[in-house]
C-alpha cells in the first residue's frame, strides 16, 4: 500500500521544478483500487449530522471507538446556541449527540455519541503521509438525502500552503465548506477544511486542530505528534495570465492533475458522438451538451435547459437544429439537425458498478472572461451510488415532528402566522395570530423553546397546547403531524462557496439515477458519461450541487428515447 | 372609487412629464448633485468582507443592508469618503426586507443625505445608485451610476423591490439608490443575472421598521440562518411562475379534463410546461410568437413526415387533417421528414395560410400563433450572499419609449457621426468599430482586430479592405488606413469628462446614455488594484521609519509626498502631532487613522537639538506597487469577471490600460471603437472595452492623441 502511494506522487516531487509528470492506466488504477478500496470504510467512520432546526446535512467523522465525533460546526437558528446536534442514521432514525467543544472560528465542534452499530473511528494519518501523498478524497453529503442513500466521497488534489501557515492545505477543486473531514487514499483522516478565508477554503491538519483544542488533545491517540516535521516547498502554485486564469477560476491547477486529464482524453472514442447545443438568449449565452444518438442528426440533450433558438455545433460546425420532442419524466429532449453520417453514441450497462470507479466526462464548453468557449477537456470522478428518486428523503422518515403552523417571523414569541389546510391544527380551534405559551404545560417563551419540545415527541403524539387570544387564555388538544416538505434545498452555501459552480434549473425528480463527484456545472448536462473502458454508461442530466452531478443510467434514457419517437411535441 | 383612482393615474402620468428633464439640464443637475451623493456614501467592514452605507443624519446614523451588518451590535468599521476609517455599532437588521441601520460612534457632523418617508418614486424616473463595488478600491471614489426605475416596488428588497438598471455588484450591497432631489429612495440588495436587473431595498419597507430598527432590533433570521430563505428561492427559480401555473390550474372550470388529471399530479417539474399550460389558457401579448398547427410526428420514420396526433380545435383539425396522413410538401417546399417539416415551419415568418401538401389532400389552413419557447436562465449563486436570479428583466416598452423621448433633442449628434464611425466586419461578423481622426486614418481596438485578415469596413453598402497601420498593445488601440470618399475626420480636443456627466455612444441603433461614473485614471491589470484594508490609514505623510526603532525617527522621506514638500529631513524625530506627544511609531499610526486626505495637521520634530514645529496638508496614500498581482485582488477581479459575464459580455481585453474614462453604459462588445461624446457632441475618447457589469471603459482624446504622436514620431524615426 505504502509503495502504491509513493509511486504515485515521485514523479511530483522529483525536482523543485515540478515537472509534467506522465499518467497512464497505471496510475489511474491505483487511484481507483485504492478509492475502491476504502470508501466502504469511510462509509462506516462517517455519518450525517444535522443541528435542530436546520435543515442542513452534513458529514462528521469518527475519530475514537469511544464515539468522538469531530463534525462541521453548525450555524444554529435564531442564534439558539442551545439546539442540540443531532446524529441522522441511514435507516431514518435519529439521535442527539452531545457537545464537548465547538470551535467556530475553526469552522468545527467535537461531539460525542455512542459508535452506531456497524461503524467504526477512521484511523488517522501520520502529518507525514501529507508529504507524500496528492490525492485526497472527502464527503460529498446530499443536500437533502433520500432515506439509506450512503455519503459520497469525491477525489481532490491538495496543495500545501506557502508560509507563513504550512500546516494548512488548499484543496484544488476550491471546495470551502468548513468542518469537512479530509482523508487520504489509505482511507485515513488528515485534516479538516477551515471557514473561508479571504482567498480560498483550506484545511488544516488534524495535529494543527489539537493545538488550540485542549479537549481534542486529549483524546487523539499519542501518535499523532504536534511537533511537525519541516513540510516542503509547496510545488509552485501554477500563476496564469489574465485570461487563462478566467478560465480556471479555482486558483491552484496542478501538474499532476492535468497530466491526469490528458489521460482521461485518451479513454474517449476518437470520433466523438456528442455535440454543443447553444441558443442565443436575448441576453444570455445558453448552451448545453448533448450526445448524438442517431446518423442522421438525431441529437439527446437536457430538455429544460433549452431556449427558442437552437444551433448545434459540431466538428466545428454550427448547424441550425429544431426541438423535436421532450419528455417530462427524465427531462430529456430530441433535437435535430441536417446532417448524416455522425457518429452515434453506443450505449452500455456494465453489470456492477462499484463505488470509487472512475469516471470520465468530457467538458465540451467552458466559460471565459466573454462567452462560453468550445473545450477538449475532461472531467474525472468517482461513482457513488445508484439513487432511487421514488425513495422519501431522510428527513421526511425522520421523526421530525411539527403542529402544522407557520410562526410569524416578527417576533420572538410564537405567534400564529398561518396554519395548514390539511394539518390537525386546522382542524382545532387554533386561529392566526394565537400566541402559544405552553406546550403539554412546558412554557413555550419562544421558536427555539417550541423546537426543543417539539423535538422530544412523535409524529401522532396528542399534544394540549395553551394558548392566548387576546387577553383570553385556553387551551386545546392536537396531534403532531410532518413538517411540510418545501422543495430540496441545493446544498449551495451561497456565502461560502462563491462562484464554485452553477447548478441546473432543474436538479431532482428522476426516477432512477447514478450519482457522481464529477464536478460538473449546468451547461455540462447532456454529456456522455464513461468508464474507464470508454464504455457510455450514462447521461449527466443534473449539476446538483458542488462535486455532486446525477446521470441518467441507459435503461431510463432507452425508455425516454421510445417515448419521444413515438410522438413528437406539438407543432 | 373607480374616478379617483383614474384621476391619480392622470396625475402621475402628468408629474411624469414634468420631471424630465433635457439632456443638457439633467446633465448639469447631476455634476451639481454628484459630489454630495459620493460624499454620504460609505463603506463597512466586517468580518473579511465589505459593505456600502449611506449617512442620513449629521450625527452618523447610517442606512444600510441586513446583509451586509449581520446582526445588531456588531462593532464594525467604516470608511467615509474623505478617507477616515471609524467605528461604528450595528443596530437593527431586518432580515425579512433586508434594510439595516447603523450608528458611527465619533462625533460628527458627517456628510449625510436626507431619504423620502414614502413611496414618492414610481416607474420611468431617474435613479443614482452609489457604493464601493468589489469593496473599496485605493483612489477610487464611490462610483456614480445612473438608470431608471424598472419596478417601484415598497416592500421587501427580495419580494416587492424597486428594480432599476443602475447596475450594481458585490460590494455595493447596502449602498443607497437616490432619486433626483439627491434623496435616499432605496438600499442595493441584491442583482438578477442580466445587468438590468438591480435590486433595492425601497426606503418605505425601512420606514415601516424603523422604530424596531432604531431600538436595535432584529427582524428575521440572521445572515447565515437566513441564507434558507434565500436558497429557498435558489432552489426553485420557478416558484412565482408555480405560484401562478397553481392558481390558474385553481381556476380552470370543472369540466376540464387535463386540469383535473393535473390536480392529481404532484409536482410539474419542467418550467417550459407549467409556462406553456398558462399560455394556453390565459395568453398574453407580449413575447415572441411561432406558428402553430396542432400535429405531432411520428420520429421513428426518418423519412417521412406522418401525424400520429391531431390537436382538438386546432388549425390542423379544422383543416381536416387525420392521423396517419403523410405530410409531403409545405407551400411546394418538399417535407421528407420531421426535421424538414420542423424546420420549414420554423422559417414561416408571419402566420398567414400555408399550404399542405399530403398524400390525401392539398389543404390551406392558417396556423395559430403561440408563445415561442422561453428561456429560462440557469441560477447563479454570487458573491453578494443573496445572489439569485431568476426570469430575465428587459426594459419595458414604456421605458424603452422615454428613453426615446429623451434622447430626441440629441438626434443631430448622432447623425453629426454617420461619416466618422465605420463598423469592422469579418466577413459577415461584426467585430468592432473605427473612428476616424483624418480623412483616411481611423482609431479602433487592436484586439478585436488582431490576428484577422482580409477585414473590411462596411459604408453604405460597400466594403472597403483596411490595412493596419500601427498598434499600440498599452493602450490596446489601432491605426487602419482606408480608402473612403467622404470620411470626415472627428474633432480630438475635448477636455476629460467630470464625473456624474451625461456621455453618450453613437450606434447604430441609435444614442446610447451613460454617466461617467469616476473620475478618469489608470485601469489596472487583473489583480494589481488594491482595496483599502481596514485599520491601514489612507492619508499619507510620505515617510517611512527604522524597522528596528521604536523611537519615530524619521528613515526615508519620500520625493513629492506631502513630507518632502513640507521640509521633513531624514534623522528628524516626530515628537508631537496635532498637539498630542508621540512617544512610538505606533502613536503616529493610531493618530494619524483619524486624519483625512486633504486634512491639515501640525507636527513637531526634533531635528538635532532643534524643535521644529511644521504643518502639512495630507494627501492619499498612493497604491503600493508590486510587479505580482495581489492574490485577493485577484481573486476578486475574477469573481466580478464571472458575476458580470452571465448579464451579457464583456470584451476580452477589458482592462490594464494606462488612463481611462470610466463609465456606465451597457456597451455591447462590438461598439467599442466608437467615440465616446457628450450631451454637446464634442467627443471625450474612444470607447475601449466593457470591462465588467458596472463599467465600460474609454481611452481618453488626450492618450489618443499621445498615440498617434508616438506614431508619427517613431515612422519619423524610420524615414
Amino acid at each position: 500500500m505504502k509503495s502504491l502511494l509513493l509511486s504515485l506522487c515521485l514523479a511530483a516531487t522529483a525536482s523543485g521544478d515540478f515537472l509534467l509528470p506522465a499518467w497512464t492506466a497505471k496510475e489511474e488504477n491505483v487511484i481507483q483500487t485504492l478509492t475502491t478500496k476504502h470508501t466502504p470504510d469511510l462509509r462506516k467512520s462517517c455519518v450525517m449530522v444535522g443541528r435542530l432546526g436546520l435543515s442542513e446535512i452534513r458529514t462528521a467523522v469518527f475519530i475514537t471507538k469511544n464515539g468522538d465525533l469531530l463534525a462541521p460546526y453548525l450555524e444554529p437558528i435564531d442564534g439558539d446556541d442551545e439546539a442540540p446536534y443531532l446524529l441522522y442514521l441511514p435507516d431514518g432514525s435519529r439521535r442527539l449527540v452531545d457537545v464537548i467543544e465547538e470551535k467556530k472560528e475553526r469552522g468545527i465542534a467535537l461531539l460525542k455519541t455512542p459508535l452506531p452499530e456497524g461503524h467504526r473511528a477512521a484511523p488517522l494519518a501520520p502529518d507525514q503521509s501529507i508529504i507524500s501523498a496528492h490525492w485526497f478524497l472527502y464527503p460529498v453529503t446530499a443536500p437533502i438525502p433520500k432515506l439509506s442513500e450512503p455519503i459520497a466521497f469525491a477525489i481532490d488534489h491538495l496543495f500545501p500552503r506557502p508560509e507563513p501557515d504550512a500546516v494548512s492545505f488548499v484543496l484544488e477543486s476550491g471546495m470551502t465548506n468548513a468542518g469537512t473531514p479530509i482523508f487520504d487514499l489509505a482511507g485515513r483522516l488528515v485534516a479538516m477544511t477551515g471557514p473561508t478565508d479571504k482567498e480560498t477554503g483550506r484545511a488544516l491538519l488534524i495535529s494543527r486542530l489539537a493545538e488550540d483544542s485542549e479537549k481534542l488533545r486529549e483524546i487523539l491517540p499519542e501518535r499523532v505528534s504536534a511537533d511537525l516535521p519541516p513540510l516542503p516547498l509547496s510545488p509552485a502554485l501554477k500563476e496564469k495570465e489574465d485570461d487563462e486564469e478566467d478560465k480556471k477560476k479555482e486558483a491552484p491547477s496542478s501538474p499532476l492533475s492535468e497530466a491526469r486529464e490528458t489521460f482521461a482524453q485518451s479513454l474517449v472514442p476518437g470520433a466523438a458522438p456528442f455535440a454543443i447545443i447553444f441558443n442565443e438568449g436575448k441576453a444570455v449565452t445558453h448552451s448545453i451538451s448533448a450526445v448524438i444518438i442517431r446518423s442522421n442528426g438525431f441529437l439527446l440533450t437536457k430538455a429544460s435547459e433549452l431556449g427558442p433558438d437552437l444551433n448545434v455545433r459540431y466538428a466545428g460546425k454550427t448547424y441550425p437544429a429544431a426541438l423535436l420532442a421532450t419528455d417530462e419524466a427524465s427531462d430529456l429532449a430530441l433535437v435535430s439537425i441536417d446532417a448524416t453520417n455522425l457518429p452515434v453514441i453506443q450505449w452500455a450497462s456494465p453489470e456492477t458498478l462499484t463505488a470509487g470507479t472512475s469516471l470520465v466526462t468530457p467538458i465540451l464548453l467552458q466559460e471565459t472572461s466573454d462567452e462560453m468557449v468550445v473545450s477538449d477537456s475532461m472531467a474525472l470522478g468517482t461513482f457513488s451510488h445508484q439513487l432511487d428518486g421514488n425513495s422519501p428523503t431522510l428527513h421526511a422518515a425522520s421523526e421530525v415532528t411539527s403542529l402544522g403552523i407557520v410562526a410569524e417571523q416578527s417576533t420572538s414569541e410564537v405567534r400564529v402566522a398561518s396554519i395548514g389546510p390539511d394539518s390537525p391544527a386546522a382542524k382545532t380551534d387554533l386561529k392566526n395570530g394565537d400566541l402559544i405559551t405552553a406546550l403539554d404545560d412546558k412554557p413555550v417563551t419562544d421558536r427555539a423553546s417550541l423546537t426543543r419540545l417539539l423535538s422530544q415527541k412523535r409524529v401522532g403524539t396528542e399534544v394540549t397546547l395553551k394558548i392566548k387570544r387576546g387577553e383570553k387564555e385556553t387551551s386545546l388538544s392536537l396531534a403532531l403531524t410532518r413538517p411540510r416538505l418545501t422543495p430540496p434545498p441545493t446544498g449551495i452555501s451561497m456565502a461560502a462557496n462563491d462562484l464554485a459552480m452553477v447548478p441546473s434549473v432543474r436538479r431532482f425528480g428522476f426516477e432512477k439515477a447514478i450519482v457522481h463527484t464529477l464536478p460538473l456545472n449546468a451547461w455540462d448536462c447532456g454529456s456522455p458519461l464513461y468508464n474507464l473502458d470508454g464504455q457510455a454508461i450514462g447521461l449527466n442530466i443534473s449539476a446538483s450541487s458542488a462535486n455532486r452531478t446525477l446521470a441518467l443510467p441507459p435503461s431510463i434514457i432507452q425508455a425516454a428515447i421510445q417515448r419521444m419517437l413515438q410522438s413528437s411535441n406539438p407543432f | 372609487m373607480l374616478r379617483s383612482l383614474f384621476f391619480i393615474s392622470l396625475l402621475g402620468s402628468l408629474l411624469l412629464s414634468a420631471q424630465e428633464k433635457t439632456p443638457a439640464e439633467l446633465d448639469a443637475h447631476l455634476r451639481e448633485l454628484a459630489p454630495r451623493l459620493v460624499e454620504s456614501t460609505i463603506a463597512i467592514f466586517l468580518g473579511g468582507g465589505s459593505g456600502s452605507g449611506v449617512i442620513v443624519t449629521p450625527d452618523g446614523l447610517v442606512i444600510t443592508a441586513a446583509h451586509v451588518t449581520s446582526k445588531p451590535g456588531q462593532s464594525v468599521k467604516v470608511l467615509l469618503s474623505d478617507g477616515r476609517e471609524l467605528p461604528a455599532t450595528s443596530l437593527g437588521a431586518d432580515h425579512e426586507t433586508d434594510g439595516a441601520l447603523l450608528q458611527i460612534n465619533s462625533p460628527g457632523p458627517f456628510p449625510f443625505r436626507p431619504y423620502v418617508k414614502e413611496k414618492t418614486y414610481k416607474v420611468g424616473d431617474w435613479a443614482i445608485a452609489t457604493g464601493h463595488p468589489g469593496g473599496p478600491i485605493i483612489g477610487r471614489p464611490s462610483p456614480f451610476r445612473l438608470g431608471r426605475i424598472l419596478a417601484d416596488g415598497v416592500g421587501s428588497g427580495f419580494a416587492d423591490p424597486i428594480t432599476t438598471n443602475a447596475t450594481v455588484i458585490s460590494g455595493d450591497s447596502g449602498g443607497p439608490l437616490f432619486n433626483l432631489n439627491g434623496e435616499v429612495i432605496g438600499i442595493n440588495s441584491n442583482i438578477l443575472m442580466p445587468w438590468t436587473g438591480n435590486r433595492h431595498v425601497p426606503m418605505p419597507s425601512i420606514i415601516a421598521k424603523w422604530d424596531a430598527l432604531m431600538a436595535s432590533e432584529m427582524i428575521g433570521r440572521p445572515s447565515q440562518s437566513a441564507m434558507p430563505q434565500f436558497e429557498e428561492l435558489f432552489d426553485e427559480p420557478y416558484r412565482d411562475l408555480r405560484k401562478e401555473f397553481l392558481e390558474a390550474l385553481d381556476a380552470r372550470p370543472a369540466d376540464d379534463t387535463e386540469a383535473r388529471e393535473l390536480r392529481e399530479r404532484p409536482y410539474i417539474l419542467d418550467p417550459h410546461h407549467m409556462q406553456g399550460l398558462l399560455d394556453r389558457w390565459a395568453p398574453k401579448e407580449e413575447g415572441e410568437k411561432i406558428p402553430f398547427l396542432g400535429l405531432k410526428l411520428d420520429l421513428h420514420k426518418i423519412t417521412q413526415a406522418l401525424i400520429t396526433d391531431i390537436t382538438k380545435g386546432s388549425p390542423a383539425e379544422k383543416a381536416g387533417l387525420k392521423k396517419g396522413d403523410l405530410i409531403q410538401a409545405l407551400d411546394g417546399k418538399t417535407i421528407s421528414s420531421p426535421t424538414d417539416f420542423a424546420f420549414a415551419l420554423k422559417s414561416l415568418k408571419e402566420t398567414t395560410s400555408i399550404q399542405l401538401t399530403t398524400n390525401r389532400a392539398i389543404v390551406t389552413l392558417t396556423p395559430a400563433s403561440v408563445p415561442e419557447r422561453r428561456h429560462f436562465p440557469m441560477p447563479v449563486a454570487g458573491l453578494i450572499p443573496m445572489m439569485i436570479s431568476d426570469g430575465q428583466v428587459e426594459s419595458p416598452p414604456s421605458i424603452r419609449k422615454l428613453t426615446r423621448e429623451f434622447l430626441a433633442p440629441l438626434q443631430p449628434l448622432q447623425e453629426k457621426f454617420n461619416r466618422s464611425v465605420m463598423p469592422i466586419y469579418e466577413g459577415d461578423q461584426l467585430l468592432t468599430h473605427a473612428t476616424a481622426i483624418t480623412r483616411n486614418q481611423l482609431i479602433t481596438k487592436a484586439s478585436e482586430i488582431e490576428k484577422k485578415e482580409n477585414l473590411v469596413i462596411r459604408f453604405e453598402e460597400k466594403d472597403y479592405l483596411i490595412r493596419v497601420v500601427t498598434t499600440d498593445e498599452k493602450r490596446d488601440l489601432a491605426l487602419i488606413a482606408v480608402d473612403i470618399e467622404g470620411l470626415e475626420p472627428i474633432k480630438l480636443t475635448a477636455p476629460e469628462p467630470e464625473v456624474a456627466a451625461l456621455v453618450f455612444t453613437p450606434t447604430s441603433r441609435g444614442l446610447l446614455p451613460g454617466v461617467i461614473t469616476q473620475p478618469s485614471r489608470s485601469s489596472p491589470a487583473s489583480g494589481f488594484e488594491l482595496n483599502v484594508e481596514s485599520d491601514q490609514p489612507s492619508a499619507y505623510v510620505g515617510i517611512s521609519f527604522t524597522g528596528d526603532d521604536i523611537q519615530p525617527t524619521i528613515q526615508t522621506v519620500e520625493l513629492g509626498s506631502p513630507a518632502d514638500t513640507a521640509g521633513f529631513l531624514e534623522g528628524d524625530v516626530i515628537t508631537h502631532f496635532e498637539g498630542k506627544e508621540i512617544e512610538s511609531i505606533d502613536d503616529l499610526g493610531k493618530a494619524l487613522k483619524d486624519f483625512a486626505p486633504g486634512q491639515k495637521v501640525r507636527f513637531q520634530l526634533k531635528r538635532d537639538e532643534e524643535e521644529i514645529k511644521i504643518s502639512l496638508i495630507l494627501d492619499v496614500r498612493p497604491a503600493p506597487t508590486t510587479d505580482k498581482p495581489n492574490r485577493a485582488a485577484l481573486m476578486r477581479d475574477r469573481s466580478l469577471s464571472s458575476l458580470s459575464k452571465r448579464g451579457g459580455k464583456l470584451s476580452k481585453r477589458r482592462n490594464d490600460f494606462p488612463r481611462v474614462i470610466y463609465h456606465d453604459q451597457l456597451l455591447p462588445i462590438t461598439e467599442t471603437g466608437t467615440p465616446l461624446i457628450d450631451h454637446e457632441g464634442n467627443v471625450l475618447g474612444i470607447n475601449i472595452a466593457r470591462s465588467l457589469r458596472h463599467r465600460s471603459l474609454a481611452i481618453p482624446v488626450s492618450e489618443v492623441l499621445a498615440f498617434y504622436r508616438e506614431k508619427l514620431s517613431r515612422g519619423r524615426q524610420t524615414d
